[in-house]
């Protein structure tokens, strides 16, 4: 039961949230904006002919939510068929949902302000884990029960999409369906599904049993995690579905990324061993680098953006990269636009991208060697020498940057001390060769900058570390120490991450249903926002794992044996879990796997039935 | 300033929802629309380039307005006609352009700003403690003090009474002038200094719509797009 309850669920309509949000709620709240819709782009609200509605509801702040790629996506694809309806929520800041508890004004659409209870079904988004405590914010203030199981045949359906449903269990409770994989062509078979549960054609029931015979979804009433296998949903080809959006919400307010997203290819398959969207999103499904070309005139010119950005997990690896910025930039630049991209690899030739794109100037460059020593390196098959760092860092300083931000993680499997020194010797190593560059040229050397950022590895499902726990935060703690006690150095920041979240993160990305509870409880205590350093409440999961009888420490740190089913094994990402284990095997054996796109195939099982690898190449 | 330039005025309002956009948020809404456009207009030059533009008069989130200014300086000249159709897609519905016009330059809008006119009226106009009749003696009582001063939203006292220059009961809503420019008067300073002479006015969230700004360029207090050739006004906001 939610702590809202049914106070919320009363049958308001449009009108009158519209008036309680004028006269009581949006002069009380910091950054109305927010929650007040008009942007340029959204769709109107008008409800006739309407057939089937979702609304995309996303569980973080306005901010946050309105730059996310997938929901735009889904909200042009929804919008541009006849008769289907998708509005946008986002998670209210809690001074908002104050004054909506207070107001009893429910979860609303921002094109109509309906209801989230007028609506077929709600689309919620799965990004993060800490993001959780959100998903039942947004459930709850839709007005309805929290459990799936407690809500009655009129609640719209509440489905969950997004990287966090490969291990659905700990929120398998509150939600109707999880859509696991790609999104375009699943969404598409939704609606006609709430098309039929609109007009009453089918039940919920019936519902819920269509879905749960497609490809991808998983029906937590109609499916037995411990004996079903659910295979994840992949779109063979990114070109059946169109890359200019023609629906697209232009926001008012400033967003994270306020800029035009074109993505140039899903997945990834340099294999890092750690990197959960790398193995969740294979294969490599590349664009053509016209499509990439016209979309980013067509959007950037609608939406007014001063900057297009290029987006996969890996963009200088996109076949056509070279070309296509070097015809891009120029064009987008005589209309005042910058073409950014959002990750590179560490060698020379991304370094000369960074410079013909120039956007990076402003906000400094990144490289993540992700660990300090080539053995450490190789375990997580990061192909990355330090020969390529230095020679990407002097490429850099000399084309003139003088701050430079550096990734790594601990935590790591087989991780020895001096493999974390060898993160302050990789750093003080950067620093000098950044000041002889800049002495050089007759630069202030103290004008060079390191940013270190050290995270802790969080060991992911459905990667081959998934069977390892997080490492106790004691050793980490120690190893964070040593760090912190090397890299006091002036043109050196280190930041590192703060262990609470990492171990509630592993709690919630590795949990099992039994975690539903933990969540409910911290949602009821009022933990929100667990992503924010400055709204995650530790003490409220503690209290809830405390209650639960259960130790955040053990939970954390547990770890499961190779012939155990894990709480995820239901959930079938196409790649194998053999090939998982030998890539653990490897790490141990302290060898590299090449990537297929280059090198052979490593039969990761992917690729089958139509499904491989799309590597298009320069254009002409 | 250097080179050749040619400069354009434009009018615009802010309803509905578009009340809620914070000024620094305007300015970006702004360039993205005369991007959408192509508006041919000067950038300034560096690693970011923004286009040339001044507003008249920074407006507090939650007002709404029909009466927002700025000035934009273009590479070429361009017909006020010819902007206005071209804007009629590019600027979103909550924030309508209302008149462009030529200017001619020489100084800096801003710097010219006087005054701006608000119409207010309650959300809710059946709320007790508001009517037509009690607003005149609440405006009779604000006349006859001689000094009204409230609590601002930032601790401080702010003077009122010597930042109003006319106020009248229009139609059951409150008609008033303020400075603005160099001094300034939030509405919402104005209603609370009524409220205090006038013993409580009404406890609910006001309507607050800017409805006219005034410049000074030594003839008298005039409306920003007089100071404008060849001014085109949107079919809309002809009225
Ligand atoms: S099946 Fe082979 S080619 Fe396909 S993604 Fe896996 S390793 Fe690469």
């Amino acid at each position: 039961m939610g702590i809202y309850g049914m106070k919320a669920a009363c049958a308001d309509g449009p009108e009158t949230i519209r008036r309680r949000l004028e006269q009581r709620i949006l002069p009380m709240v910091q950054k109305p904006g927010r929650y007040a819709g008009g942007e340029l782009g959204a769709i109107g609200a008008d409800w006739d002919k309407t057939k089937a509605s979702i609304l995309l509801a996303f569980p973080d702040a306005y901010e946050v939510g309105m730059s996310y790629l997938g929901f735009k996506i889904l909200y042009d694809l929804v919008n541009s068929h006849e008769g289907w309806r998708a509005e946008r929520a986002y998670s209210p800041w809690p001074d908002m949902e104050r004054a909506m508890k207070n107001e009893s004004v429910p979860l609303y659409g921002l094109e109509s302000l309906s209801p989230a209870k007028r609506f077929d079904a709600i689309g919620i988004t799965l990004q993060y884990e800490l993001s959780y405590t959100n998903v039942l914010q947004l459930i709850d203030l839709s007005g309805m029960r929290l459990r799936s199981s407690e809500r009655g045949e009129e609640d719209p359906l509440v489905i969950g999409g997004g990287s966090c449903t490969v291990n659905p269990e700990p929120l398998a409770e509150f939600f109707d369906a999880f859509l696991i994989g790609d999104g375009e062509e699943a969404m598409g078979e939704i609606m006609w599904i709430l098309e039929m549960r609109r007009s009453r054609t089918i039940s919920k029931k019936q519902a819920l049993e269509a879905l749960s015979a497609l490809e991808g979804f998983y029906v937590p009433a109609v499916h037995d995690p411990s004996s079903v296998s659910i295979r994840r949903r992949v779109l063979d080809d990114l070109e059946r579905f169109p890359a200019a959006l023609s629906n697209e919400v232009v926001p008012f307010v400033e967003c994270v990324h306020d800029r035009t997203v074109v993505e140039v290819m899903r997945g990834c398959e340099r294999g890092c061993r750690f990197c959960q969207a790398g193995y969740i999103n294979r294969p490599v499904r590349e664009r053509k680098a016209s499509t990439v070309r016209a979309a980013a005139l067509e959007s950037s010119a609608k939406c007014g953006y001063d900057e297009v950005s290029l987006l996969s997990l890996s963009t200088a690896d996109y076949s056509a990269i070279g070309p296509l910025v070097d015809r891009m930039a120029p064009e987008l630049a005589e209309k005042g636009v910058a073409v950014s991209l959002p990750s590179l690899r560490i060698d020379a030739f991304s370094i000369e991208l960074a410079r013909k794109v120039g956007t990076h100037r402003k906000t400094g460059l990144t490289f993540a060697p992700e660990a300090g020593t080539q053995r450490m390196r190789d375990i997580i098959n990061k192909g990355v020498t330090e020969e390529d760092l230095m020679s990407a860092a002097r490429a850099a300083f000399e084309a003139g940057w003088e701050q430079v931000k550096l990734y790594f993680m601990i935590g790591l499997p087989f991780e020895a001390l001096e493999d974390v020194e060898g993160i302050a010797d990789l750093t003080f190593k950067v620093l000098a060769l950044g000041r002889e560059v800049a002495a050089g040229k007759g630069r202030p050397p103290s004008r060079i900058r390191i940013n270190v950022s050290v995270g802790t590895l969080i060991p992911k499902p459905h990667t081959p570390f998934q069977w390892l726990g997080l490492e106790r935060s004691e050793i980490t703690e120690g190893k964070k120490a040593r760090l912190r006690g090397l890299m006091k150095a002036k043109g050196i920041t280190l930041s590192l991450s703060d262990a609470f979240t990492s171990k509630l993160e592993a709690v919630l990305s590795r949990g099992t249903r039994t975690m539903a509870g933990v969540i409910t409880r911290a949602y009821e205590l009022g933990a929100r926002f667990d992503g924010w350093g400055e709204c995650i409440m530790p003490g409220y999961w503690i209290k809830a794992m405390e209650e639960a009888g259960m130790d955040m420490d053990t939970e954390a740190s547990r770890g499961f044996a190779r012939t155990e089913r894990l709480p995820w094994g239901h959930i079938d990402t196409k790649v194998r879990t053999d090939f998982l284990a030998l890539e653990f095997e490897k790490a141990r054996q302290v060898e590299n796997t090449g990537d297929c796109r280059f090198t052979a195939c490593n039969l990761c099982g992917v690729c089958e039935g139509g499904i491989k690898n799309v590597v298009r190449g320069p254009e002409e | 300033m250097a080179g050749q330039f040619e400069a354009i005025r434009i009018k615009y309002g802010k309803v509905g929802p578009g009340r809620y956009i914070s000024h620094l948020d305007t300015i970006r809404a702004v360039e993205r629309a005369i991007r959408r456009m192509g508006l041919p207009v000067l950038y300034s030059e560096g690693f970011s380039p923004r286009p040339k533009m001044t507003f008249a008069a920074a407006l507090q989130v939650g007002v709404g307005s029909v009466a927002e200014h700025m000035d934009v300086l273009l590479e070429r000249g361009i017909e006020p006609a010819d902007v206005l159709c071209m804007a009629s897609s590019a600027f979103p519905e909550t924030m309508p352009l209302i008149a462009v016009g030529r200017f001619g330059g020489g100084y800096a809008l801003p710097a010219k700003i006087r005054r701006a006119r608000y119409l207010i009226k309650p959300f809710c106009r059946d709320e007790a403690g508001w009517s037509c009749g009690s607003l005149q003696d609440a405006i009779e009582a604000f006349k006859a003090t001689p000094s009204v001063t409230v609590l601002g939203r930032d601790g401080k006292e702010k003077d009122v009474k010597g930042l109003v220059y006319a106020v009248r009961a229009v139609d059951g809503a409150l008609e008033v002038e303020v400075a603005c420019g160099d001094k300034n008067l939030r509405p919402q300073y104005f209603v609370d200094a009524l409220s205090a002479v006038s013993g409580g006015l009404y406890s609910g969230a006001y309507d607050f719509c800017r409805t006219g700004l005034f410049i000074d360029l030594g003839r008298g207090l005039q409306d920003p797009m007089d100071d404008c050739a060849d001014t085109a006004f949107s079919e809309v906001f002809r009225s």
